[in-house]
């Protein structure tokens, strides 16, 4: 080793040593493909996620490795996926090369809906991981090549920089984001009221969790209910509500809400002109579609990326 | 006290200026990291569990950066402190009772064979291999009629169950040799993925959802996590 280079700021590779667990997993995933050749991609997926994660859990960057599509046995069949879910952020794809190769490409259902892409160097004769770089947007070519990549040292700062983007779909699975907390807990005395204000739609199969949004001053808080609905198999049914806060009877005027597409497009905007108890907003929306709501009173202003 | 020490005394004690969760202490825990692991200086063995350990002492080290007393020991010295009380832990065997599930193979040298040589001997592969029948037999069937009924630009013979099916591995076709054989135009030929990405996977993607997970990975230190 050379000494003066010990302490080298210029390359920010990383080692990651691979634990029993994750080449367990790997190769249990390996194992249910029909081929070969597919079973060598899924095992090399496999680690490559696994081993960002475990990159992401020492710093302290929380993840859902369950919720991405290389957790689907299904999806990971056909495609050719290594998705991670980063905790309110979105799916940092973790691209493995082999030891020794400089390039990689993108397949095209990797190639969407990513907040990043990683570079995961894998040795398999050392057992190791090497993150080589990330990278938040890869070239219209498909092919990513590791000088494109910036160093990982960012990857903390870029993280933060990106919006929160809501996964709607693991509600189903009980798992939820900081701040949505259930109704009850949220508006529980609001709830024992004999004549509930608002009337809600909702079925009993669905789920339903609340954020309270501090616009201001105290009586400008509003709870932002969300419910969602598994209708099909295919489409989800979510229903937007806006309540006013315990103490007040009325949501606050000049209250303006915006339902944005993912093409950042208006589908629904409107102003509350004078006193009135709720709001309520009715979608449908199919799993992978994405929406946004915007609330503005004044110079507040509350934006959330949902993932349906 | 050498630059290393040095070094990472001064990055802990950045890092701990920071709330923890913060992009700052993220990146400060980056640079801690990647220091100790290209210094070569932890304490190594080679044992099948040492990997383990070093993940282990990793998260609860980055995680409890408060525990560690400058006046006391340096950086490297804690790290291995807490290191080899994992190795401990492991080579007691608590560790492997725990895990017996787990049938990494070892030779006489310590060396874990490619997993991907194992397969075809493998005594786990008939179980395994389910989901691709299942999955298989799920598109073919069809019960609901609902694949078929999704299809890309009201030709009834291009829907999500003819798409799936020849995607489905071992004869996975490409996208061009489908759009080939539907006789599809350049445009059309573009769209056929992103038609497949966002109508016919989600489907998918819900029968794989309920034919069970395996759980999340988690080491041991998790437990020590309250969060």
């Amino acid at each position: 080793m050379n000494k003066n280079n010990q302490f080298s700021d210029e390359d920010w590779s990383i080692p990651i040593p691979l634990t029993t667990e994750i080449l367990h997993i790997a190769r249990q995933f390996a194992n249910e493909q029909p081929i070969l050749e597919k079973a060598q991609q899924v095992y090399l997926n496999t680690v490559a996620v696994c081993a960002v994660n475990n990159y992401l859990r020492i710093i302290g960057i929380c993840t859902n490795i369950t919720a991405g599509d290389s957790w689907n046995p299904s999806i990971r069949l056909t495609e050719d996926v290594a998705d991670l879910w980063i905790t309110g952020k979105g799916s940092l794809e973790c691209r493995p090369i082999k030891r020794g190769a400089l390039s990689c490409d993108i397949p095209f259902s990797a190639g969407l809906d990513r907040i990043g892409y990683i570079i995961v160097e894998i040795d398999e004769d050392q057992k190791e991981a090497i993150l080589r770089g990330f990278t938040p947007n890869i070239p219209a070519t498909g092919r990513l090549s590791l000088s494109e990549l910036d160093s990982l040292l960012q990857l903390p700062s870029y993280l933060h920089t990106l919006r929160p983007l809501l996964n709607l779909s693991q509600w189903f699975k009980n798992i939820f984001e900081a701040g949505w907390e259930s109704v009850e807990t949220v508006l529980d005395s609001q709830l024992t009221q004999p004549d509930l204000a608002f009337r809600s739609k909702s079925k009993p199969n669905n789920l339903k969790r609340c954020k309270l949004l501090k616009l201001g001053s105290p009586e400008a808080t509003v709870a932002l209910i969300v419910t969602i609905t598994s209708e099909s198999t295919s489409n989800t049914n979510i229903l937007i509500e806006l309540k006013p806060n315990l103490s007040q009877n009325y949501l606050p005027a000049n209250l303006q809400i915006t339902l944005l597409d993912e093409y950042e497009q208006e589908i629904i905007d409107t102003k509350i002109e004078e006193s009135k108890q709720y709001i309520q907003l009715d979608l449908t929306g199919e799993p992978g579609e994405r929406f946004s709501i915007k609330i503005v009173l004044g110079d507040e202003s509350f934006r959330e990326d949902f993932l349906v | 006290m050498n630059e290393l020490d040095l070094k990472l005394r001064e990055l802990i004690a950045t890092a701990l200026l920071y709330p923890s969760q913060s992009s700052e202490r993220q990146q400060v825990l980056a640079q801690v990291h990647l220091l100790v692991m290209k210094s070569g200086k932890l304490w190594r063995e080679h044992t099948s569990y040492y990997n383990d350990a070093l993940q282990e002492m990793w998260e609860y080290c980055c995680e409890h950066l408060e525990e560690y007393n400058p006046d006391i020991k340096g950086p490297i010295v804690w790290l291995d402190d807490e290191l080899k009380k994992r190795l401990r832990r492991m080579r007691d065997g608590k560790y492997r009772q725990q895990r017996r599930f787990i049938t990494i193979k070892q030779t006489e040298q310590g060396v874990t064979n490619n997993p991907i040589d194992d397969i075809a001997s493998s005594p786990d592969i008939q179980p395994a291999i389910e989901i691709w029948e299942k999955t298989i037999q799920w598109v073919e069937e069809d019960p609901d009629r609902q694949l078929r009924s999704i299809c890309f630009r009201k030709r009834p013979e291009i829907n999500a169950q003819a798409l799936i099916l020849r995607r489905i591995p071992p004869d996975t076709l490409a996208w061009k040799t489908i759009a080939a054989e539907f006789k599809l135009n350049l445009q059309e030929t573009k769209d056929l993925p992103k038609f497949y990405h966002r109508k016919c996977l989600p489907l998918l993607r819900q029968f794989g959802l309920s034919q069970g997970y395996i759980e999340q990975p988690s080491t041991s230190s998790s437990s020590a996590k309250h969060t």
